[in-house]
């Protein structure tokens, strides 16, 4: 089963050194173990931010979504399958990533702000960075259903029928986004190469 | 795209990003400060104050759909007094069943049902508001009232029916 512990694979998830697996940590938190919540966020949250981060563009609403997200996910742990405890609040971290979203419109005012800086003369960064942010500006031109599966898929490493668990999205609609993002991506991208 | 050029996409996009240093802390304290368990007090309206706007969009499409259709509202298990409920289900194989819901803070001690025969019941007197609940069967199945099955909740996935009350 996917968890989200980087770098493993999906399939074949290695707890993190010494730590107990999600299984056992989800069953002491019920009980109202926070050392064992503590441990579940701990080993989940670099991944939850990153995605949070290149889903909301920034990086106040990504940690809002992610504290939201694990907030929600221990009100609720009397709902989660503890042997699916990744997949699941995966999925409460991709809703509130959806509704911060729709609150902000940030790849609008970050495409702006963009656009304000260049007019200001901002030194446009080189190397690396000069990459990081032409992928960044344009992940924030994809539709937010294309950002997601493409995320999801590339970044995250997920099968389509996990993304599907947690997006609530047909398998086949999931791989047509990632291809339409994918093409959208090169033709924003291309010309950055 | 090439495979090559993507795999630069993807590289950067992998890196780590950077956040708060006491952002696990602050999840943390924030859990602290709330008693557990349980899910999403949120919908239950109180003068139009503070409510999420998700949920509510849900629950005021399933209002709507309450208000508009007596026949649904009729043939409902779920049976009204001014502002009492009853709540009820069918588990013949339960031993135990009780009902969470936005009015109980979704706490699984503060309203079982009652055996009665081969169905489970229980009574609950509400104000004027918008619910969502379900049922706990043995305390680990949580399941829809099957006469009024609603949306998957946003946020966790789960089952769980709508109930307006005027």
């Amino acid at each position: 089963m996917w968890r989200p512990a980087p770098p493993s694979p999906p399939s074949s998830p290695p707890a993190p050194d010494g730590a107990a697996p999600d299984r056992e940590l989800v069953v002491r938190a019920r009980s109202g173990d926070l050392d064992a919540f503590a441990a579940l966020v701990g080993a989940y949250q670099e991944r939850f931010i990153r995605y949070a981060r290149h889903m909301l563009g920034n990086r106040e609403d990504a940690e809002e979504a992610v504290q939201d997200a694990f907030i929600r996910a221990h009100r609720a742990l009397d709902q989660c399958d503890p042997a699916r405890f990744g997949a699941w609040s995966y999925r409460i971290l991709v809703n509130r990533c959806r509704t911060q979203a729709r609150r902000w419109r940030w790849w609008r005012q970050g495409a702006t702000e963009i656009e304000h800086a260049r007019q200001l003369g901002v030194p446009h960064p080189s190397g690396d960075a000069a990459w990081r942010e032409e992928i960044s500006h344009a992940l924030a031109r994809l539709s937010a259903g294309q950002r997601e599966a493409f995320l999801l898929k590339h970044v995250d490493d997920m099968s389509y029928e996990e993304m599907s668990t947690v997006t609530g999205v047909s398998v086949p609609a999931l791989k047509m986004r990632v291809n339409r993002a994918c093409e959208r991506l090169r033709g924003t991208l291309g010309s950055a190469e | 795209m090439s495979q090559r050029w993507l795999d630069r996409v993807i590289e950067a996009l992998k890196a780590p990003v950077d956040h708060s240093e006491d952002l696990d802390r602050r999840i943390l304290d924030a859990v602290r400060s709330e008693p557990r368990p349980n899910p999403p007090p949120r919908s239950r309206r109180a003068g139009g104050i503070g409510v999420r706007l998700g949920g509510l969009a849900t629950a005021a499409a399933i209002a709507a759909l309450w208000w508009l259709t007596p026949l649904f509202r009729r043939s409902a298990s779920t049976s009204f007094g001014t502002s009492s409920v009853v709540f009820e289900i069918a588990e013949p194989g339960a031993r135990q069943v009780a009902l969470v819901g936005d009015f109980n803070d979704w706490d699984r001690a503060r309203t079982p049902l009652v055996r009665e025969g081969d169905r489970w019941r229980a009574t609950v007197r509400l104000p004027t508001g918008v619910y969502r609940y379900a049922f706990l069967i043995d305390g680990v199945r949580w399941v829809a009232d099957p006469r009024k099955p609603g949306p998957a909740d946003l946020d966790f996935g789960q089952p769980i029916s709508m109930l307006a009350m005027r």
